[in-house]
């Protein structure tokens, strides 16, 4: 199972403590990294400020977006992950309110690689979380960062 | 008409069309805020409610749980409410093309793909074939949809619900006809049946949108709804469409 940390951008801390709570739930023992907005999130992966500190905040295995945040929303921070070469293989799941049609296509788009609503129930979201490690902490073979491609020299 | 008349007309036209779009927008960006920002603390209220069912036994006291459950009942119902709500905003506004659709084959999908109108849990039957008609095939699938749940759910309790659909052609309209052997309803509740929030029933878990939403895309698609039951005889509700001329392979 891949051990990395999940990070995961969400401006509701109730969401936030509910998706701790099913991870454990689910066994899943990778660190999940809370961010409260889209910006934050940005400056976290780029490892700006004190996230360059990266054994307290390492890159991660996974990311999931919420989409309506402060500062970037999930949109944005997901145009911004493709946009970096060394991203272009992080898994990202949108994990919003609505199955809203116009998001998921741009979501899409912009390279999600998986749009899920936020499940409502305690055990439903137990559920997601279970999937979670079983797909893509399991069966999904991530690039080893050796094999990342290069920054292109801006 | 002069033509600076008609040049000013034209401009009106034209700001009034902007400011309609401007209004729809608007109502777009509000229905959206509600389903992501409203709906977020019903979901901790429901989730941390449930939480706390969770404890072991013996940690909390017997009324405790039940207003625990409560709790969460009520946050559930507020939810089922703003999604009915939005699914209603949605239907009056959406474009809904209209086109020949053969609801017989729609019910057989529907009854295929639904688990709650599985052979176990409900006897639904169709009198096939039924006869072409003008509708929006989404549309349909909703109202067809809410009549078929309401016509299961007001059973009385341990009666296994039974439905049977058919169809009546009279001067160019099909009358669809759902009949349940259900709890019925009263004739005085009949006219408010179809208007938003109103229940006929406080024993069955419901929004009250259900109905509504049924004439209201019915409306938008050129027909009419209906209902004839009494207490005790089960409901035989309707929606009338145009009829279609000879169904046509659709695209």
């Amino acid at each position: 199972m891949n051990g990395d940390c999940i990070l995961y951008a969400d401006d509701d801390i109730n969401d936030a403590f509910f998706m701790q709570y099913a991870f454990t739930d689910a066994g899943i023992f990778n660190r999940l990294q809370i961010i409260t907005d889209g910006q934050a999130a940005i400056n976290y992966l780029a490892g700006v400020g004190s996230f360059s500190d990266r054994l307290r905040y390492p890159l991660p295995c996974l990311a999931l977006l919420d989409l309506k945040m402060p500062r970037k929303t999930g949109l944005e921070v997901l145009a911004w992950i493709r946009a970096q070469p060394r991203f272009c293989c992080l898994p990202v799941i949108v994990f919003t309110a609505s199955a809203n049609p116009a998001d998921m296509e741009k979501a899409g788009r912009l390279g999600a690689n998986s749009f899920v609503v936020k499940p409502i129930s305690v055990a439903e979201r137990s559920e997601f979380a279970r999937a979670i490690r079983a797909f893509w902490l399991n069966f999904h073979c991530s690039l080893p960062a050796s094999a990342w491609p290069v920054e292109s020299a801006a | 008409m002069p033509p600076n008349l008609n040049a000013d007309l034209e401009r009106k036209v034209q700001e009034r069309t902007a400011e309609l779009r401007a209004a729809v927008e608007d109502l777009e960006h509000f229905s959206y805020s509600i389903t992501h920002d409203m709906r977020a603390p019903l979901r901790a209220m429901q989730s941390f409610a449930t939480l706390l069912l969770m404890k072991p036994k013996g940690s909390l006291a017997e009324d405790e749980r039940e207003y625990l459950r409560r709790i969460a009942t009520a946050a559930k119902q507020m939810d089922d409410l703003i999604l009915d709500a939005l699914a209603y905003s949605q239907a009056v506004r959406a474009a809904a093309p209209l086109g020949p659709v053969d609801p017989a084959a729609l019910l057989r999908d529907m009854l295929m793909t639904y688990p709650e109108f599985q052979l176990a849990k409900a006897d639904i039957q169709i009198a096939d074939p039924l006869p072409p008609v003008v509708a929006n095939r989404a549309g349909l699938t909703q109202c067809f949809s809410n009549l078929l749940r309401n016509a299961i759910k007001f059973v009385a309790p341990g009666v296994m619900p039974k439905v049977q659909v058919s169809a009546e052609v009279q001067a160019g309209r099909v009358r669809l006809w759902f009949a349940d052997n259900g709890i019925g309803i009263p004739p005085e509740f009949h006219g408010r049946l179809f208007k938003m929030f109103e229940r006929a029933s406080s024993d069955h878990e419901g929004t009250g949108i259900g109905l509504a939403l049924v004439r209201k895309v019915t409306e938008r698609m050129g027909g009419q709804v209906g209902v004839e039951s009494a207490p005790g005889r089960g409901s035989r509700f309707w929606i009338e469409l145009k009829l279609a001329g000879l169904p046509r392979t659709e695209s």
